[in-house]
């Protein structure tokens, strides 16, 4: 059997899978040799995929190849950004370094302003239209319905109740609040059970890949012609 | 009168194989902006077919082609092709603001016949690319609307929660110290987690989660930092801070070294204590579960957004016998640092624990002024709810005008 490129890639997954769950029984040179790679590979791969997928296409095509990303003459705004960005290497030089400090004012600012339109329209709204609904029976809505939604309402107001901290959690305001706790945690165990599954998935997928592309016809298969199989 | 009658006769005569002259290629072509488009990069063209289309040797007309291109620009792009009897396509792609103008031309598809796939565009000519210039409009430009009604809810429910917000800010600044916060038991704990790790003489980890700088919840993580590392500076205890972005590492360097200053121990700072480990998730798991293992810290800190990590981080750190303090957003991940940390800030709380922790005039009237929203909030809520009620158990104008106060929440 030649060794190919897919071989050898197989190899190299199966055992790195393997070295990483060695973690499973303690820390270990093996895991530690694992973890290094990993760190070492995606470092080195996230400053490939930074130069490749942001700094030519977002700043050095724009100005100095606009043919490649569609335009017809240089953008020159983007010297705006790419000044932002080199500030940041101010932090090599101790005397200048507070001018990293300026993108990373800019950043944060903008992103807190972009926050609040966007958590008002895609949280906010949502689930109080979500929740602006009728909790007693009538046209098109029967009785379990009406019951459903008055259990949504209520845990919503509870929750929300949990979630006021400016005033103490004493009286009928305390009993909302643990009321709001109890429809978090069976939420959250909801959710709990739900993503397990979905992380045993995820494990079954890994020992598929284990036991079907790396044991059987690279490990078994080759010791089963050994001895004649 | 009846010399009259001739000359309208032989005029229309005349111009009989003007009118009924069979056009061969597309013409008289318009565009105009996509009412429908909110953002302006798309504009509806109409055009008038050909009656008989073009014909060319060993070619097959198979539909029309829209075809533009930016004022001064020389290539054509190509738009969408429609079948040959098609009066109007739209042409999307067209850039936003400050929306440019554009030239927009029609022309014939042909194919080879036979050579499935293999497609042929000629402009009206066969030999070029270039259309005709009856087939061209130009210059033509989409204008975007400024306003789009349907965000009217956003706009108001926004602007509401931050007058809130800045009201409260200007009235209650003066007597933050008299507003009352209630007890968070994760936040309780740090300053137990602080002196476990300074008698222990090990020490701290603080992961501010996977989220990037411009996160709510990273800001948050980074404002706990603060006062977590004024407190560890003031016990020299150290504080280990591995970070999976490069922005966040530097901003949290400056706060680590801002608060070394304020406890009076400048010199207790190590930089090199906040390092930048790879911005792939489970790299930068990888290695924080190994320095976990081998550090042995006495509290660990997980703060932020966090993903799929969560519970692997957790779970590790509990191996180490650390005791764990955690606060996120991700509501997918809470039941993991529930469930395996000794104390979890929910939501909310981790927004809330820079004011309680610190006791700024500043944060605390923001965490008043939030409340308040909350309020009005639950109050529209009811309404909402009173009216959708109301809208299922009776007919009629009431009933309607119910219906359009829950509808009017509604958004894309």
């Amino acid at each position: 059997m030649g060794v190919s490129i897919e071989i050898i890639g197989v190899w190299v997954a199966a055992l790195m899978t393997l070295a990483i769950f060695s973690f499973l029984y303690a820390d270990n040179p093996v895991y530690k040799l694992a973890e290094h790679l990993f760190v070492g590979i995606s470092a080195g791969y996230g400053v490939v995929i930074t130069w490749h997928e942001a700094v030519i296409p977002l700043l050095i095509d724009p100005l100095f190849r606009p043919e490649n990303v569609d335009l017809a003459e240089p953008n020159y705004l983007v010297i705006i950004p790419g000044l932002l960005g080199l500030m940041m290497f101010s932090r090599f030089i101790p005397r200048y370094d507070w001018l990293s400090r300026w993108p990373i004012a800019f950043v944060m600012g903008l992103y807190s302003g972009l926050a609040i339109p966007a958590s008002v329209q895609t949280y906010l709204l949502p689930q109080l239209h979500a929740t602006m609904l009728p909790i007693w029976p009538g046209v098109e809505v029967d009785a379990w319905t009406a019951l459903s939604n008055f259990l949504l309402v209520v845990g919503v107001l509870c929750t929300l109740a949990y979630f006021y901290f400016s005033r103490e959690h004493a009286g009928a305001f305390g009993v909302a609040s643990k009321i709001g706790i109890f429809f978090l945690m069976v939420a959250f165990g909801a959710s709990f059970g739900n993503t397990v599954m979905a992380r045993v998935s995820l494990l079954i997928g890994r020992v598929q890949f284990l036991y079907d592309d790396w044991w059987l016809p690279l490990v078994a298969a080759p010791i089963s012609r050994w001895f004649g199989g | 009168m009846n010399t009259l009658r001739l000359g309208i006769v032989g005029l229309l005569l005349l111009a009989a194989p003007v009118c009924i002259a069979q056009t061969r290629l597309p013409s008289s072509v318009q565009a105009e902006d996509d009412p429908e488009e909110p953002q302006g990069i798309q504009m509806i063209v109409t055009w008038r077919p050909p009656d008989e289309p073009l014909q060319v040797d060993g070619l097959q007309a198979v539909g029309q082609r829209v075809f533009f291109r930016k004022m001064g620009e020389a290539q054509w792009r190509l738009g969408p092709v429609v079948p040959l009897d098609a009066t109007t396509a739209p042409v999307g792609g067209l850039k936003p603001w400050p929306w440019p103008r554009w030239e927009i031309g029609v022309s014939l598809e042909y194919q080879i016949p036979g050579a499935a796939g293999e497609m042929l565009t000629v402009m009206g000519r066969p030999s070029t690319i270039a259309p005709l210039p009856e087939a061209i409009v130009g210059p033509v430009r989409p204008v975007g609307a400024w306003f789009k009604p349907e965000y009217t809810a956003v706009l108001v429910l926004g602007v509401l929660v931050c007058a809130i917000v800045l009201i409260t800010l200007y009235t209650t600044r003066g007597r933050a110290e008299q507003v009352y916060i209630r007890p968070i038991a994760g936040l309780e704990a740090v300053n137990d987690a602080i002196g476990r790790a300074t008698e222990m003489g090990k020490p701290i980890v603080y992961v501010s989660g996977l989220s990037g700088i411009g996160d709510i919840a990273t800001i948050a993580a980074m404002l706990i930092l603060g006062h977590l590392s004024r407190r560890s500076a003031a016990y020299e205890t150290e504080i280990l801070v591995p970070c999976q972005d490069p922005l966040v590492m530097t901003t949290e360097r400056e706060i680590v070294r801002q608060a070394y200053t304020e406890a009076g121990k400048p010199d207790a700072y190590k930089p090199d204590n906040i390092f930048y480990v790879t911005d792939s998730q489970f790299g930068y798991v990888a290695a924080v579960d190994g320095l976990m293992m081998r550090e042995k810290p006495a509290a660990a800190f997980y703060m932020g957004y966090f993903f799929a990590e969560a519970l692997i981080l957790a779970e590790t750190g509990n191996q180490t016998g650390a005791i764990q303090i955690a606060g996120t957003d991700a509501d997918t991940q809470l039941p993991f640092f529930i469930t395996a940390c000794d104390y979890t800030l929910m939501g909310e709380e981790l927004y809330a624990a820079s004011a309680y922790l610190s006791r700024q005039p500043l944060l605390v009237a923001q965490l008043r002024g939030q409340d308040i929203a909350k309020v009005i909030i639950s109050a529209v809520m009811i309404a909402g709810v009173i009216a959708a009620t109301y809208a299922v158990l009776t007919t009629g104008a009431a009933a309607d005008l119910a219906n359009a106060f829950v509808q009017w929440f509604m958004t894309e």
